[in-house]
């Protein structure tokens, strides 16, 4: 009986203890199918109380025999939060030979976002010279806020565009990535005020299905758990109570003493 | 003594290969055939050592819903949603979660406690579960592996049984 009092003081301790570690960040646990998201806002929200700075990025690329190599330039981030990749002569030949630069950096300043609500850092991409081949740039999300349907574009003084955008479903990641035919202003989000992505752009795991899951689950254990502790105490008392049966083995007879 | 040494090695092996392995190729197949290795640790010891018995299964499978209660709780609170796993991915999280049942709480629990004791079993293998994963997790996430350990670990020694660990473990790697 005593044994199982520890045991259960162990259960619930440790219970306790795994909900306060993993709200410590989110999301507490995952299995490492990618890297989580500890987003590093440059303008936090309120709900997040403190973060890091953002990195930025800066490459140059080799130009052989008039091609620009590919490559990709990636935010100095542990999980790089803006990542441009691109294919060879994506870019137009800088003019007297030298290197094609590509600088990508989260800013302040940019074209406001009527009607939008973004839900990463913008990122200002640059080049030494203009895009001319379709490149793919990839925008990690924070797991705090909604996730967004789509990236959007804007040029300096210009309206922000929503581009065709994926989410990761290959990966499970909370990155979302899109094709870009130049440099501008770029960032991550969702029309309006809702927090509804649309539809076929994101797949979202049914909205608030986790909470439920979690509920029902509990609801599961209670529910199943509670008879199956009153069958055993029952029959427990009943095996306490009940005589011995009589093709039961005797109990051992003390040592004989000496005679 | 050498089997606990040998099993240690081995998982920590696989799940740090498995991680430097991922940041290459990718998530599929790499996790797949990480959790299958990991599976493999397992092999050459009976099934009650690893908490694997038949009897019960009912309350084990109740006990691996509430484990992953526990584990999801967290996520639950804050959840904003987030992109389903893709079937080749699900087939992945339930393979390294159940490897990593059989290795961490399977054999590395049984080693440990045949060594140490039920507690250092406990302890030992939530710590390194949490070392494994030293690769694929940054530093700050880690506290939370750890604390996830000890919620399996605990139920491995308190009903001496991997079932429940495993289904909470593949709930929560599903949900998430």
């Amino acid at each position: 009986m005593r044994r199982a009092r520890y045991t259960l003081l162990a259960l619930a301790l440790v219970a306790a203890a795994y909900p306060l570690a993993a709200l410590q960040i989110p999301p507490g646990f995952y299995e490492g199918f990618c890297p989580p998201v500890d987003y590093k806002f440059l303008t936090p929200p309120p709900q997040v109380k403190a973060s890091r700075a953002p990195g930025a990025a800066h490459a140059e690329f080799k130009v052989v025999n008039g091609v620009v190599q590919p490559g990709f330039v990636a935010t100095a981030d542990d999980n790089p939060q803006a990542q441009l990749s691109f294919l060879p002569g994506a870019f137009s030949a800088p003019t007297g030979g030298g290197p094609e630069a590509i600088d990508v950096k989260p800013v302040k300043d940019y074209p406001e976002a009527k009607g939008l609500t973004l839900v990463t850092n913008v990122y200002q991409i640059t080049s030494s010279t203009p895009m001319v081949k379709t490149s793919n740039l990839r925008l990690l999300y924070s797991t705090v806020l909604p996730a967004p349907s789509s990236v959007y574009t804007a040029s300096a003084g210009g309206e922000w565009q929503a581009l065709p955008s994926n989410a990761s479903t290959q990966s499970g990641c909370s990155d979302i990535v899109a094709q870009i035919t130049t440099t501008g202003y770029f960032a991550a989000g969702y029309s309006g005020g809702s927090t509804v992505p649309k539809p076929g752009s994101t797949t979202v795991g049914g909205g608030q299905a986790l909470p439920i899951i979690v509920a029902l689950a509990i609801l599961i254990v209670v529910l199943a758990g509670l008879p199956l502790a009153l069958v055993r105490r029952r029959r427990a008392a009943e095996e306490a109570g009940s005589p011995r049966p009589p093709n039961s083995p005797a109990p051992p007879s003390p040592p004989p003493g000496r005679t | 003594m050498a089997r606990l040494a040998v099993v240690t090695v081995l998982v920590l092996s696989l799940e740090w290969t498995r991680a430097l392995v991922e940041r290459s190729t990718g998530p599929i197949p790499t996790i797949a055939i990480g959790g299958l290795a990991l599976s493999l640790v397992a092999i050459g010891w009976r099934p009650e050592a690893l908490g694997l018995s038949r009897t019960h299964l009912l309350p084990k499978l109740l006990g691996g819903l509430a484990i992953a209660a526990v584990l999801l709780l967290p996520a639950a609170v804050r959840w904003q949603g987030a992109p389903l796993l893709p079937p080749p991915l699900a087939i992945s999280a339930i393979a390294i979660s159940v490897g990593e049942e059989l290795a961490f709480r399977g054999a590395l629990f049984a080693a440990l406690e045949a060594a140490f004791g039920p507690l250092a079993a406990v302890l030992g293998s939530s710590l390194i579960f949490a070392f494994g994963h030293v690769l694929s997790h940054p530093p700050l996430f880690l506290l939370a592996v750890l604390a996830a350990g000890l919620v399996l670990g605990t139920w491995r020694w308190a009903a001496r049984d991997l079932v429940g660990p495993i289904v909470g473990h593949t709930l929560a790697d599903l949900a998430l």
